[in-house]
This record gives structure tokens, sequence and C-alpha cells, in this order.
């Protein structure tokens, strides 16, 4: 099965102090619910923006969706920014002047898709995570479970191959995170995604199939 | 177009945002015409009529008894500045500003009678009297209260003298009248007190042809405002100062409020897919709200001031709290507009 993202002995500093990488090296393949875990400051962001193109590499190898990002031009990562990636942030990010619907739909306009396509997947996710009734609500009016669950749409509209999340439960209290998890898991299954989750919360790690452990830098996989 | 309809509505989200910025960027063009109006305008007088080599270059006015309608009129022009010319310790000068026609310039004793004034603000042109030929009028008044010189548009007046007639003005775009700078002036009426007079002769050891005009004394008056107003002054500047200080604080606290916010919500908007030129687009709309806005309320603006504030006093503390918002204003839509800058940095 081929990579969705290969990471391969990445290399990462910031200034003169400690590598926050030092050598970290794995892959995610579709179907794949991988957790990130570590303490804080462990790097488990910085891996992610690397994986998402945001940061670059030291050095080492970093190949998303067959694109190698170190030498990827500004287009291009914009295009796998719109097309490839859906990016979940733990304080969800949502644009509080814009709806349900409109935050939904966002990525799927500033892509140039027709507005038309963007409502009936917005509709179809929306449907999917029980907020299809609340489409044109204003997404300040949203508790803290359901704006998360509108960031997961919107991580979703352009059918990503790759969904990167950033401690995504960490603005949830347990019974919202176990409700997102188990909606984030049943999509990534049925669209046949990847995931790379970063969370320091080892009980979500059930709704996983791959664990990743970072420490000192390095990436060791941990069985399930 | 969807998309932009979309980005142009987080523009409309942050109107609240977009009205105080336009707000501030029409008080800010306002600052800017009462700021060259007044003290541009004075700066320019006073350094050129110092400048002036002797009499020879200055037609005098006759002496005579100014009418105080005239000097109503007159003082209802005038605007209030602060400036520190000629190394003078910062204090008040009023000046009024009318314009003058028919100057007799074979005759260095011009009176008062032969003026021809057109006052551009606030009424209608009105005429004192026909023959004269002047450009400007101008009326000094150095660490004066402005009740003592406001006096004088009540009728009841004090002492002021007719300091010299200076020559060369000129009008300006923003149609006051300003002064060539290189050229010795000899078509300014300079109006100014007796304690004005002795000031500028302190201080530049010289003065031009001075004419005394009386202009029915209340030396009551004069001593009481002297006394009085300058105290209220003070305090009242001391009240704004404050009031200026929470203000920049307040907006500073705001500015990195909102650029933080903007920051985030431009990383989040580039991180979901957004292009450098959607989000330049976004802030070009946002800067043509502002702009519509503030070409509004500028208006608005400057017929309240007009049509109310006509008190030199108010005026003149209006003016400082005009500039320090002008200053803030400048401050808050430069950031605003270089907003994007470091969120787009980061990626």
């Amino acid at each position: 099965m081929s990579e969705i993202l290969e990471m391969s002995a990445v290399h990462k500093s910031y200034g003169e102090g400690t590598p926050v990488l030092n050598g970290a090296t794995f892959s995610i393949h579709p179907g794949d619910r991988t957790f990130l875990v570590g303490p804080s400051g462990s790097g488990k962001s910085t891996i992610l923006n690397i994986a998402a193109g945001l940061v670059k590499a030291d050095s080492g190898s970093v190949k998303l969706c067959g694109v190698d990002l170190s030498g990827a031009s500004y287009s291009t990562l914009l295009e796998l920014r719109r097309e490839r990636i859906g990016y979940v942030f733990q304080k969800f990010n949502l644009v509080s002047g814009l709806t349900v619907e409109e935050n939904v739909i966002l990525p799927s306009l500033l892509a140039g898709k027709p507005k038309h396509e963007a409502l009936t997947r917005c509709r179809e996710l929306l449907e999917a995570v029980e907020l299809a009734a609340k489409a044109n609500s204003s997404v300040a009016t949203l508790s803290r479970g359901e704006q998360q669950r509108v960031a997961i749409c919107r991580a979703l509209i352009n059918s990503p191959s790759i969904i990167f999340a950033d401690e995504p439960t960490g603005n949830l209290d347990e019974r919202n995170a176990s409700l997102f998890m188990g909606l984030l898991c049943r999509i990534v299954d049925a669209s046949g995604c990847g995931a790379l989750i970063a969370t320091h919360n080892l009980a979500l790690l059930e709704y996983g199939n791959r664990v990743l452990t970072l420490k000192a830098g390095t990436v060791r996989e941990e069985a399930c | 177009m969807e998309v932009q309809k979309t980005l142009f509505k987080l523009v409309v989200r942050e109107r609240r945002q977009i009205a105080v910025a336009a707000c501030l960027v029409a008080t800010a063009v306002l600052m800017l015409v009462v700021y060259s109006k007044t003290v541009l305008g004075i700066k320019a007088s006073v350094s050129s009529a110092f400048r002036m080599g002797g009499p020879e270059d200055i037609a005098v006015t006759s002496q005579g008894e100014i009418d105080a309608d005239v000097i109503g009129q007159i003082s209802a022009l005038d605007g209030v500045a602060h400036v520190a010319p000629m190394g003078l310790e910062r204090r008040w000068i009023q000046s009024g500003w009318v314009e003058c026609r028919h100057v007799d310039t074979s005759d260095p004793g011009i009176g008062l009678d032969e003026l021809v004034v057109e006052g551009r603000l606030p009424r209608e042109p009105f005429e004192v009297a026909a023959g004269g030929d002047f450009l400007g009028v101008c009326g000094l008044s150095l660490g004066e209260s402005s009740e003592a010189w406001e006096s004088m548009g009540a009728g009841s007046s004090t002492t002021y003298r007719v300091v010299g007639v200076l020559k060369n003005t000129m009008r300006t775009p923003w149609g006051f009248i300003g002064f060539l700078q290189d050229q010795p002036l000899r078509s300014l009426l300079v109006f100014c007190s007796e304690r004005t007079e002795e000031t500028i002769r302190a201080v530049t050891g010289k003065i031009f042809a001075f004419q005394g005009v009386t202009v029915t004394p209340n030396y009551a008056r004069e001593a009481a405002t002297r006394e009085f107003v300058p105290l209220v002054n003070r305090a009242v500047q001391v009240l704004l100062i404050a009031l200026l200080a929470s203000t920049v604080f307040a907006v500073t606290n705001s500015l990195y409020l909102r650029l933080s916010s903007r920051r985030g919500e431009g990383l989040v908007l580039l991180m979901i897919g957004a292009s450098k030129e959607q989000m330049v687009t976004r802030y070009i709309l946002e800067a043509a709200a502002i702009t519509v806005l503030a070409i509004g309320v500028f208006v608005l603006e400057a017929v309240a001031l007009r049509s109310v504030v006509r008190d030199r006093l108010v005026w003149s503390l209006g003016e400082i709290a005009l500039q320090g918002v002008a200053l803030i204003s400048g401050a808050v839509v430069i950031s605003s507009c270089l907003a994007w800058g470091p969120a787009d940095k980061e990626l």
C-alpha cells in the first residue's frame, strides 16, 4: 500500500537549542488512524507542521502524497493544503463571523470549487455529524463539542488524503472527546484517508490502529 | 466570486472595528486640515514676520479704531494652535484668517477703514470698508487666554494693536492663506495685544512698525481672564493628557488583540487553503470599506465642528485630542493593513 506521508530521518531545531526532531522516521498509509503521543514540548506539533508543509525540516525527507515537500513551490504547497490536507485544531479555529455551513464550505470556495458542489458535500458531512439542523447557525452559538464537529467537517470538505489533528480533544470534556474521536474514526474508515492525531491523552489511544511515540526527537512505533 | 463574497462577510463581520477605524481615519484627516490651517499657517507667518528686514518692507496701518463687529468677525474665524515660534516658550497662539482685497500698495499707511475683508468662515462674506487689498489678516496672542482674545468678539474688547501689514500671501490647495517663505511678507495685517508686542520685542530685539489701535479697552476683563483661564486651561490639559493616556492604553490593547486575532485567523485561512492573493483581496476590501466610511464620517465631523465648536477654548482642546487620536489612528490603520504579513511569513 502506498504511503500518504513518508518522513525519513527528519531533523529540526529552533535556533541554537536542543534539536526537537532528531532523525524522525515514519509513514502513514490510507486507513491509518495514527496517534502521535509524547509529553508537551516533545515535538508533536512540529511533526504535524512539517508534515503539512507549514514548517521546513532542517534535513531529511518528507513526502506528502508523493510530493517532496523540501523542494515544493509555493503553489504546490498551496494545492496540497487545499486538496490533500485536512487540519483540525485544538481550539477549533472556526471563523466566528460565518455560519456553520459557510465555515465548512470555505476551503472548497478557496479552492475554487462551485458553491453548489461544496454545499452538497457540506450537507452530507453535517448530517454525518448530526449538525444539519444547525447549518445556518452562527458557530459562536455552538457548544465546544459541536464546534469541533464543524471543524472536522471543514477538514473533510475537500476529501483530503490525510487529516492532521493537533490535540483535537484538548478543549473538550471527556464525553465530547469520546464522541469526537468515535466520529473521526468512522469518517476516516469511510473515506479511506489517513489520520495523524497528536495527543498527550493516552485514553484516546483505543480509537487508533497505530501509535507512534515521540521521544528525544525520534519516533518509535508502539504495539497497538 | 463566491469566495470573495465569503471573504467580504469576514470584512463585514468586523464592521465595528471598521467603523472605529473609519472614525479614526476621518478624524486624522480632519486634524490634518485643522493643523494645516492653524499651526502651519501661524508658523509661516510668525517666522516670516520675524525675518523681515524692517519698516521699509512693511505697509504700516494707520491708527484708528477697529470696529468691534469687524474684530468679532475676525475673531470668529480664529483657529487655535500651539507652536513655539523663534524659541519662545510653548504658548498659545490664536490666529484668524480672512481674505482681504484691494490693497493700495502705494500707500504705506493703509487704514482699516480702507480694507475690504471677505470672511470665509463662518458667515457670508462681509465688507469692512472699501479700498484695501490685503490678502491676509492675522491675530497673534502670545501667552494669553483665548478668553481675552475672544473678548474682542464680544465687543467688550481690550487693547490690541495692529502690528504690521505684510504682503506676498498665497492661497494653498487647502484653501487657507499661506505665505511665501522666501520673500518678505507685507500684506499680512497682524493684531496683537501690548503684552504680546512686548514679548515679541523682548525676543526679537526689534519690532516691525507698530501703530497702536485701541478697541474700547476693557482691562478688567482682560486681567480676570489672564488669571483665571490659564488655570482652567492647565486643569483641562491635565485631564486631557490623562484621557489621552487612557485612550492610548485602550487602543494599544485592542490593537494588540486585533492583531493577534487577525494573525491567528489569517494563519487558519492560509492553512485551510487561502492563497496570498485571496488574503490580499480581503484586506483590500476592508481598506475600501474603511475609506468609504471614513469619507462619510469626515464630512459629518467637519460639519459638526464647524457649526458647534465655535468657542476657541473648546476648539483648542479638541485639537489636542484630535492630534492624539490622529497619531493613534495612523498606527491602527497601518498595522491593520500589515496584519496579514506575519501570518503569511509563518508559512
